[in-house]
């Protein structure tokens, strides 16, 4: 549909708001003004079950000799070429992680494999509370 | 840093953007304001030229950063910002209701983002969120005045769903991006946000 109209995508929280960094897992505690403590896919249970997910995504990384959000970075850009990822970060090194994962070039059985690898696992627990679910997708 | 077009409407942006949102809000503490003034620079200087913030982060206080940041990059750079929350001039949120896209409203917005960006212009104005008090074609219509003062380049819709029609928006502001979550955690999801035909349902959803 956005191809046919022409139109360009923009998607936001490209590494899952961190998760798939794989520097978060079951023990990590968000701030009191993080908004991720109010997220269901954050709760520790969802962080438990969706580990396997960042695991997975790990080994892969690790063969291509690639970072885990690389790979997420990289899957993204080679879903479409008018798609442009936004990952935040604060810390430059996270900068000049996410930006090399331009220079990740995935064969067609690589993307296939890591479309495989995402429908192994379940992904636990909604993106938004209930109360912000209601003010999307509409 | 290879550059990308979004859609037709001929907005070149680097492959790759960065989202400030978590340098002021949303993530934990407020980041030290100067640290990512230069962790922005640094963006900029390793070839991003995409820069994501919003109203509503803050509020404020993220496109003050933003705008500090870029002022004097600004025409190296697109800028990315949201209106579309009931907030007031002075930053108080209300949340009954927590949406306003009236187009009075869309423009007060406007002004002040650019006041708080530093710039006279916006590259890329997004809707944050459908609201569902004013139609589409409204809303697309106040941004069209933006675009047509000089003000705005490109109309945006962030986390738009089946009911909203943006090739209805479309007829009435010439170019659009849509924002929404495309991740790997989504597309493996479930419900709503994902399944196994997520990313190719989503898109035609919007």
């Amino acid at each position: 549909m956005l191809e046919e109209l022409g139109i360009g995508f923009v998607p936001f929280s490209p590494l899952g708001k961190g998760f798939l960094t794989g520097k978060i897992d079951e023990n990590t505690k968000f701030d009191s003004t993080d908004f991720r403590n109010t997220v269901p896919r954050f709760s520790p249970e969802a962080r438990k079950a969706n580990q396997a997910l960042v695991d997975l995504i790990g080994e892969f990384a690790a063969q291509k000799k690639a970072t885990p959000a690389q790979i997420a970075l990289a899957w993204v850009l080679a879903q479409r070429p008018w798609i442009a990822p936004i990952p935040g970060t604060t810390k430059l090194h996270r900068l000049e992680e996410n930006l090399g994962a331009v220079e990740v070039e995935l064969t067609a059985d690589e993307f296939r494999e890591i479309e495989n690898i995402t429908s192994r696992v379940e992904v636990k627990g909604a993106r938004y509370s209930e109360g912000s679910q209601k003010l999307v997708n509409r | 840093m290879k550059k990308r077009t979004l859609g037709n409407s001929g907005l070149e942006v680097s492959a790759i953007g960065l989202g400030c949102m978590g340098m002021s809000f949303g993530l934990g503490p407020a980041k030290d304001k100067q640290e990512m003034i230069s962790l922005i620079r640094s963006a900029v200087e390793r070839g991003v030229t995409f820069f994501d913030t919003a109203e509503v982060y803050g509020p404020f206080t993220n496109e003050e950063l933003v705008g500090e940041a870029l002022a004097p990059l600004r025409e190296q750079v697109v800028i990315a910002t949201k209106f579309g929350f009931n907030i007031d001039p002075d930053g108080t949120p209300h949340q009954q209701p927590p949406l306003n896209s009236r187009p009075d409203h869309v423009k007060e917005v406007a002004d002040a983002s650019l006041m708080r960006l530093k710039t006279d212009y916006i590259d890329l104005f997004y809707q944050h969120r459908v609201d569902p008090e004013v139609p589409i074609e409204d809303v697309a219509g106040a941004v069209k005045d933006l675009i047509d003062e000089g003000k705005v380049r490109h109309f945006g819709l962030s986390e738009a769903g089946g009911r909203s029609d943006s090739s209805r928006a479309r007829r009435t502001a010439s170019d659009s991006t849509s924002e929404r979550i495309l991740t790997m955690v989504a597309r493996a999801g479930s419900g709503n946000t994902a399944g196994a035909r997520g990313i190719r349902n989503r898109l035609r959803s919007i």
